[in-house]
């Protein structure tokens, strides 16, 4: 997967200038940046949310940019928020995102029952706790079998059972082959990610994370 | 090229089975926030039904409360005097509003102290001789604190009526008088005089056949019955507003988001959401109006157009508000997208409810005012759904009645998915 050249301006502001990335199987990259930087934004022109004035994003050659279907179909977006009709179940959101047949199945052995969504699968989603909304998300953004996963700041907000559960379940992902673009402050997504990058001032940098949060924030 | 093909349609195919889950989903909210939303349906049906029998009680029960009543204090046995009080009593011009009574100062003293009098006007004893004289009598017009404010206007006129008429119809009788003297007709100059004044009399009599009274705005052709109860549902659609918080209050814009990451775009969630939400507010509109028609509370609304109808023309009526339940539906979700929070979008339904229904003509009949506010009203949502309304009531739906809630309609969801589509793209 390669990102190549994507410039995103806001009126007169220029939130993206030139960001380019190669992305492979099994990689999970993260992109840091300080609040602001552009890290959403960048996540939600690949998403499809939001387009980009220039660029590409390019998957075996092909720009998915012109390919809302084939994008739908290959990339699975996980917001910072939380996407779910709060008055429904679980069950409910996730008949949004999947056929029924395929929801069984998943619910029995696949990827929703990895991340635990079969113990609160009756329950309303405003009663969930942060966590099981976070993972009831993720279940919702895998419904294509996707092979990249979008997560904006996935663990913001969640204690630390619920970090580790998500981090299971991504590790896992990229065990598959998915290609994980994480954007994240978490210190505990970041050693997820084989490479990082450094969104600043619109310009996407390379750096090499080493697990001294210090010299990173020193960096942003 | 085929396998693109057949992958795009398939494509279709799946998002449009999305955008069915999503209005399925939909429904289900509003199937759980029903019973809720019910409650408040049923008390706003309530305030309606009161609201409604207010109104027409005012305008029919009785009438007489709503005239003016003016005594008039002079020497009504002068013959002159006499008979231009007379002329008032029966004046065409004011007795749908005002009624005028002949008394004494007493009476009428009392009578305005007792409240049975709004005003009353004293003519001095030589009022007519200082006219011709060129003298400067003037009729005094004698009020409480309380109703100086409200009829200082119309007093004004009352008072400018009563002095033209006394002192122009002595003018004529006298003017007749000096002529039928120059001319030897002395003698006949009583019968004369009785002609006079029969004539005069049958003239003042005669005068509604000298104008038209047209009613302009958004009521023609209705009766005041029909036209508050069309200006009643109309207000109370736009009050049903209130409901949708509970749908489109409170929302996190990452659902959108993520529908559009998943093809299902701005345009697609508010059909969907527009759709389901015209069900519910269809739905509480049928079943208020059920219960209203069980408890004969239906029944019991003078509407003149449906005295003579059975069940059937309500049912017919019911059906055919189809389009301007979707045009308030339509604007109630172009508000909630418009207002970002619970608060802020109860605040703006109700407040834009109030104006536009003030506007409109539903607290007070179009007629009230100026011309350019009923041109204003007649192009106004609440104003157009009046008429429409109307028309259904007197069985002239036409396709020039129905294209301006549709058009509203169609606008106010294009206003809706461009919004939505601005916030789905607006956060970085």
């Amino acid at each position: 997967m390669e990102v190549k050249g994507i410039r995103k301006s806001y009126q007169k502001k220029e939130v993206l200038k030139d960001v380019s990335f190669l992305a492979k199987t099994g990689q999970c990259i993260g992109i840091l940046g300080g609040n602001g930087s552009g890290k959403s934004t960048l996540l939600s022109i690949l998403a499809g949310i939001q387009r980009a004035d220039r660029g590409s994003f390019l998957w075996e050659g092909e720009d998915l940019f012109g390919k809302p279907g084939l994008r739908e179909r290959l990339v699975g977006y996980v917001p910072q928020g939380t996407p779910l009709l709060e008055e429904l179940t679980a069950w409910d959101n996730l008949r949004l995102w999947y056929e029924k047949d395929q929801l069984r199945k998943e619910l029995r052995d696949g990827a929703l029952a990895m991340l635990g969504i079969p113990e609160f699968l009756k329950t309303p989603v405003r009663k969930l706790s942060g966590g099981m909304k976070k993972r009831l998300t993720i279940g919702c953004a895998i419904a294509n079998r996707p092979k990249l996963l979008l997560l904006d700041e996935p663990s913001a907000a969640l204690d630390l059972v619920c970090k580790e559960s998500i981090a299971d379940y991504l590790k896992e992902f990229k065990r598959q082959g998915g290609m994980i673009l994480l954007a994240t402050h978490d210190v505990q997504e970041l050693a997820l990610c084989d490479a990082w990058y450094v969104l600043k001032e619109g310009v996407l940098v390379p750096y090499d994370y080493d697990g001294d949060i210090h010299r990173l924030a020193g960096f942003l | 090229m085929i396998m693109t093909e057949i992958y795009t349609v398939w494509q279709g195919f799946c998002e449009m089975k999305r955008a069915w889950i999503y209005l399925e989903l939909q429904l289900k909210r509003i199937a759980k926030a029903f019973p809720a939303m019910m409650m408040t349906t049923l008390l706003l049906t309530g305030g309606m039904w009161l609201f409604v029998h207010m109104l027409l009680d005012l305008d029919f029960s009785d009438e007489q409360k709503k005239k003016v009543q003016v005594g008039i204090v002079g020497n009504a046995e002068d013959n002159y005097l006499g008979m231009g009080i007379y002329a008032l009593q029966t004046m065409d011009t004011s007795r749908f509003v005002v009624d005028f009574y002949n008394m004494s100062e007493e009476e009428a003293k009392r009578g305005l102290e007792e409240g049975n009098l709004s005003v009353y006007v004293r003519i001095p004893d030589d009022f007519l001789e200082s006219v011709l004289c060129g003298e400067n009598k003037p009729i005094t017009y004698v009020t409480t604190a309380g109703t100086a404010r409200l009829g200082s206007v119309l007093m004004e006129e009352l008072t400018e009526t009563i002095s033209s008429l006394l002192s122009e119809s002595q003018s004529a009788i006298y003017g007749m008088q000096s002529l039928a003297v120059e001319h030897g007709l002395a003698e006949q100059l009583g019968t004369m005089t009785d002609a006079l004044n029969l004539k005069y009399i049958q003239f003042i009599f005669n005068r509604d056949q000298v104008y038209e009274l047209e009613l302009l705005g958004a009521a023609n052709g209705l009766s005041t019955g029909g036209y508050y109860l069309c200006a009643v549902i109309v207000l109370f659609l736009m009050l049903w507003g209130i409901h949708g918080s509970i749908l489109f209050g409170n929302r996190d814009m990452e659902l959108s988001r993520m529908l559009a990451a998943g093809n299902l775009g701005a345009a697609g969630q508010t059909a969907g959401e527009f759709t389901a939400y015209l069900i519910f507010m269809y739905v509480s509109f049928a079943l208020a109006a059920g219960i209203l028609a069980a408890t004969g509370g239906i029944a019991s609304l003078p509407i003149r157009e449906w005295r003579a109808a059975d069940g059937r023309d309500m049912l017919v009526f019911l059906l055919e508000t189809v389009p301007v339940i979707g045009m308030f539906s339509a604007m109630q979700l172009f508000l909630y997208e418009l207002a970002s929070g619970i608060v802020n979008g109860v605040l703006l339904q109700f407040v834009s409810a109030v104006c536009i229904g003030y506007l409109s003509g539903c607290f007070y009949p179009v007629w009230f005012f100026p011309e350019s506010v009923q041109r204003l009203a007649g192009r106004l949502p609440g104003g157009v759904g009046i008429r429409y309304l109307g028309s259904c009531l007197l069985g002239q739906v036409t396709a020039a009645e129905l294209w301006k809630p549709v058009l509203y309609m169609v606008l106010f969801l294009g206003m809706t998915a461009v919004l939505r589509q601005g916030r789905i793209a607006g956060r970085g």
